[in-house]
């Protein structure tokens, strides 16, 4: 019995989506068949069409298929699968790419711990006042955990940051809440 | 269309044209610029619009106006370089350096200064060759591009105005200062990248001009590690992309006519020293402008937090005022409140009581123009070490720009001074002056002080024999490679340096497009693909390049061209194996050597996972064999062209033994010594894919086994003299299936006029090996019994075992890396590495 997966790619404002690869397999217990590939047309369209001797092993009877949607370079979408039987499937898919977005402030400690890899080895141990050093590292630690907190700053009449942390996304004006020219 | 920058990075939206990186770049120009600092983004914008195609290469992120959110903790990560934490050897001296696209001009305080003619005049009578008229035109260039405008009496805030006021009182030489800043909105976090893009840096003004042009892109988030070069011709530089956790993604190779290093000062000097360019000159002569800063601490609020933090400079003491050796400038500072709080001297209850006056205090430092004392050196992992010692004379400017501002803070009303001396942090009145000035010189390591301006290491001069540059900022005894930044100044400069560096680049752009036609326009460019993923070399590629291009490729041969060469052939005939010196390509007809995708992560896969395929001609039929190299596997194969469903025309390869009937591999010849292939369990056409992999017939020195490996150190390698070996060798142990790890950097150095190595692995275990060198053998001993002999190939390239005694028994457990030597009735373990100069 022949089958066929066809479907169209999407961006997220829904513009099509050509020159992709699609890669159709079939959810199995342990690993999945490979049942073919295709390139998105030019209006995103895209279509496998594949047997059963592809998929079907002693129990099965139907394919439970998903997609697997790359570029030249990389995976940028797999769907769900689609268990329901009938052997022409339709798929809708649009690739947002917004799920990989990164969080630039998220992870400052993780930016700043891999910048030590390359100091870590530039120190020269003998010359160290260590004396200093630590207490120069316990001042920087206090310092971190105590003034970056916007509250303990206003205390010291610190006004702080004026836009929104996430200002790219979140709308602001640009004004400052003191006079400068004072 | 414009050009583009490319990152790492996904963020939603960007100024510029922006665009993920999301494989290997090879990219074929006219130049390529390191850095994109005041000197980079000038240099490319410069040539990219008379015509030229450039790539910038920046180490930073790109980061526009609206990321910059004004807080520290998530701004210094971006936006400074090693996230703030840029120390000098010792820990003593902080250097703050940018580290994004725009370098240093997105996070410094916008102060500008015009190369003063005094600095000019000194820096022409050692050589260097750039007439009043040549500084003149390039200044007034920058100077209009960056909009520099002086800061008017009434944007200065209170913290400029307190040091106005101390000026006045002393009737000392002052004035508001020069600042490439339009409509200035006063927010203070000059530091932290301006949000509202009054700050005229490199981002808003050269390279949004710039990137509006096709000729220019842009690699952020790009570590340029290598320039390669022959017989003094640059020829391209090679990269990787690294990731917010400074892991390798993807790498860049980058073929060049004209290559131009501007990475500032420390960078520079490292790429240089990395690349063995004069490393007897480079990473000389660095000079930091140390900073020490003062506080008065005012009964009246001063909120120095508020408006423009660099706004006033009393120059009385410096360069711009005629003082022709040494000197300092005064200048009015602050910081956000964190940096103000890891900035103030003393700890715990003290600081938290300094603390409380955060609001009353009015900050300015002294910026001294020190003599060029520091040094630029590799570490073992090759960063850069940055060694620095104030002399003698820099500490008597210290002293007395510090006993100077003191004085003007109590002139000025402040009811007392802090001077973040250890022995004296706290000033109640002028008397205690003479202390302070006491604990300095008992003790100037006490006082902390900070840098940021970070100049000198490339020498620039017409002597060849102590400078690195020219006058035109290019490399002596190179065509076509240039240094163009703040390493370059002879002397430091005694004023903040952007403006200067930013017109040293204008006239390098300059000159280079002036005689570009002439000179390099006929270079030929050399077409290298460096380490990145491709047709020809798939052991660079991860598995998703790998499974995508085996996807897209179609097999380009026939089964015949599968066959290697015959086994029982003349062993030294080139057809079967063959070695090039020049380049470092193994050719090896022997088996079609097998490689693993870059990205499958089980070590144990890369030492000891390794196999080869091995076809040969039975009669009319061709067949093959498949072979583990530390298993006694050797399955035989049948190769058949057949189609399948989903993957057009493949070889499909059989196994006939009963054991391997459930696998097969499909291959597609992609190129006549590179096959793409793929596992499978299961019967073909539907199998399920086990893993990829590729295999070649050529490869670097850097993938070969230990045949190769053996063959290269007896009839390629000598014996080295202690001429070839001094200098730093990176190790990496020869394995089955890709390039291992670098897993130690040896220095060989002569001490006692006895050469010696010194290791270090895993950064802890430190060792000193005693160096024989006689004309049989290259003898290295260290603590073990165990001893390694080397054989050097190239100039920079090795191929060394290290080997336990001869034992009397005989061995044969020969694994890996580990192999098995006999001689007569002896055998002896051996351990195969290899020694590199780049790592």
């Amino acid at each position: 019995m022949e089958y066929k997966i066809s479907g169209k790619i999407k961006d997220k404002i829904g513009r099509p989506l050509p020159g992709l690869f699609v890669e159709a397999y079939d959810s199995d217990i342990g690993v999945d068949d490979f049942l073919g590939v295709a390139e998105s047309d030019s209006d995103g369209q895209f279509e496998i069409i594949f047997d059963d001797s592809s998929f079907k092993g002693l129990f099965e009877r139907k394919p439970d298929e998903y997609l697997v949607i790359r570029d030249a370079y990389r995976i940028l979408h797999k769907t769900q699968i689609q268990s329901e039987s009938g052997n022409n499937k339709y798929f809708e898919i649009k690739i947002t790419d917004k799920e990989s977005y990164e969080d630039l402030y998220g992870d400052s400690l993780q930016r700043v711990l891999s910048s030590f890899n390359s100091v870590e080895d530039t120190v020269d141990i003998s010359q160290v006042d260590f004396r200093r050093s630590m207490a120069n590292m316990i001042r920087a630690i206090t310092s971190w955990s105590y003034y970056t907190r916007p509250k303990i700053m206003n205390k010291y009449g610190y006004p702080g940051p004026q836009v929104p942390r996430y200002s790219k996304t979140t709308p602001h004006k640009h004004t400052l809440p003191w006079n400068p020219k004072e | 269309m414009g050009g583009i920058i490319f990152g790492t990075e996904n963020i939603e939206q960007r100024k510029e044209n922006y665009t993920l990186i999301s494989h290997d770049v090879i990219e074929n120009v006219d130049v390529c610029v390191i850095g994109s600092g005041a000197a980079g983004a000038i240099l490319a914008s410069k040539l990219s619009e008379t015509g030229k195609s450039v790539v910038l290469l920046e180490k930073g992120g790109y980061y526009d106006a609206e990321d910059m959110n004004q807080r520290e903790v998530d701004m210094i990560p971006l936006l400074w370089k090693n996230g703030g934490a840029n120390f000098t050897d010792n820990l003593k001296i902080v250097i703050a350096q940018g580290q994004c696209l725009g370098g240093s001009t997105v996070i410094n305080d916008a102060v500008c200064f015009k190369t003063p003619k005094i600095v000019r005049d000194q820096w022409r009578t050692i050589e260097v060759d750039i007439s009043d008229e040549e500084w003149d035109r390039a200044t007034n260039e920058v100077w209009s591009n960056i909009n520099v405008s002086r800061v008017t009496p009434e944007e200065l805030n209170k913290n400029g105005m307190m040091l106005k006021k101390a000026c006045k009182i002393k009737n000392y030489k002052s004035t508001e200062n020069n600042r490439n800043c339009k409509d200035c909105m006063r927010c203070g976090f000059c530091h932290l990248g301006c949000h509202y893009e009054t700050k005229q840096d490199m981002l808003v003004t050269y390279i949004h001009k710039a990137i509006q042009n096709s000729n220019l892109r842009i690699y952020c988030n790009c570590d340029a590690q290598k320039i390669s070069y022959s017989n003094g011709i640059a020829d391209g530089v090679e990269g990787n992309f690294i990731n917010k956790s400074g892991k390798t993604m993807f790498t860049i190779r980058v073929n060049a006519k004209v290559v131009i290093l501007s990475a500032g000062s420390i960078a520079s000097s490292q790429i240089l020293l990395k690349n063995r360019i004069l490393i007897d000159k480079v990473g000389k002569g660095l000079s930091l402008h140390p900073a020490p800063a003062l506080l008065g601490k005012f009964t009246e609020e001063i909120n120095a937090y508020d408006g423009i933090p660099m706004s006033y400079t009393c120059d009385e003491f410096g360069v711009p005022n005629g003082v022709e050796d040494g000197g300092f400038l005064i200048e009015s500072i602050f910081l956000p409140i964190f940096s103000f709080a890891i900035g103030l001297p003393s700890f715990l209850i003290e600081h938290a009581q300094l603390m409380k006056d955060f609001a009353h205090y009015a900050m300015a430092g002294v910026m001294i123009r020190d003599e060029s004392n520091g040094s630029i050196t590799l570490s073992e992992k090759g960063n850069p070490k940055v060694h620095y010692t104030l002399s003698q004379k820099d500490i008597n400017n210290l002293t007395k720009g510090v006993e100077t501002l003191a004085d003007m803070w109590f002139d000025a009303g402040a009811e007392k001074v802090i001077s973040g001396h250890e022995d004296c942090i706290i000033l109640n009145s002028k008397d205690d002056i003479p202390k302070l000035v006491e604990a300095i010189k008992t003790n100037p390591d006490g006082l902390p002080v900070a840098s940021a301006h970070p100049q000198g290491g490339n020498r620039m001069g017409e002597n060849k024999e102590t400078c690195v540059v020219d006058s035109h900022c290019k490399v002596h005894s190179f065509e076509n490679l240039y240094v163009s930044d703040a390493s370059v100044f002879p002397t430091s400069v005694g004023v903040n340096p952007q403006v200067t560096v930013m017109a040293i680049a204008t006239m390098t752009a300059d000159h280079i497009n002036k005689i570009w036609d002439e000179k390099y326009a006929s270079l030929h460019l050399k077409s290298e693909i460096g380490k990145t993923c491709s047709i020809t070399q798939l052991m660079y590629c991860s598995t998703d390049r790998l499974e995508t291009m085996f996807n897209q490729a179609n097999n380009l041969h026939s089964i015949e061209m599968l066959v290697n060469a015959e086994e029982n052939k003349d062993i030294n005939s080139e057809e079967r194996w063959s070695f090039n010196k020049k380049n470092l390509m193994i050719y090896n007809n022997k088996y079609w050597r097998g490689f693993f995708p870059t990205d499958q992560n089980l070590t144990v896969i890369r030492y000891l996972g390794g196999f080869w395929k091995r076809f040969f001609k039975d009669g009319d039929e061709t067949k093959g064999i498949t072979h583990a190299y530390e298993m006694p596997i050797d399955a035989n194969n049948i190769p058949e062209l057949r189609k399948f469903a989903g993957f057009g025309d493949v070889i499909h390869l059989r196994y006939t033994g009963i054991q391997y009937q459930l696998i097969y591999d499909l291959l597609k010849v992609v190129d006549k010594d590179t096959i793409i292939g793929r596992a499978f369990l299961g019967i073909p056409p539907d199998g399920n894919p086990l893993f990829s992999f590729s295999m070649s017939r050529k490869y670097t020195a850097s993938f070969m086994d230990e045949e190769d490996h053996e063959t290269i150190f007896k009839d390629y390698g000598h014996i080295p003299e202690e001429k070839d070996m001094s200098g730093m060798w990176y190790v990496k142990l020869v394995s089955d299936s890709a390039v291992t790890p670098v897993i130690k950097a040896l220095t060989y150095n002569k001490e006692n006029e006895r050469l010696q190595m010194e290791g270090l692995l895993r950064r802890f275990l430190k060792e000193t090996s005693q160096v024989t060198l006689t004309p049989k053998q290259t003898d290295v001993y260290n603590f073990t019994n165990w001893h390694s002999e080397i054989k050097i190939v190239t100039d920079d390239f090795a191929v060394g075992k290290w080997c336990s005694p001869w034992m009397k028994f005989s061995l044969d457990l020969d694994f890996s890396f580990m192999s098995i030597e006999k001689q007569d009735q002896e055998s002896r373990f051996c351990i195969r590495f290899i020694l590199g100069r780049n790592n």
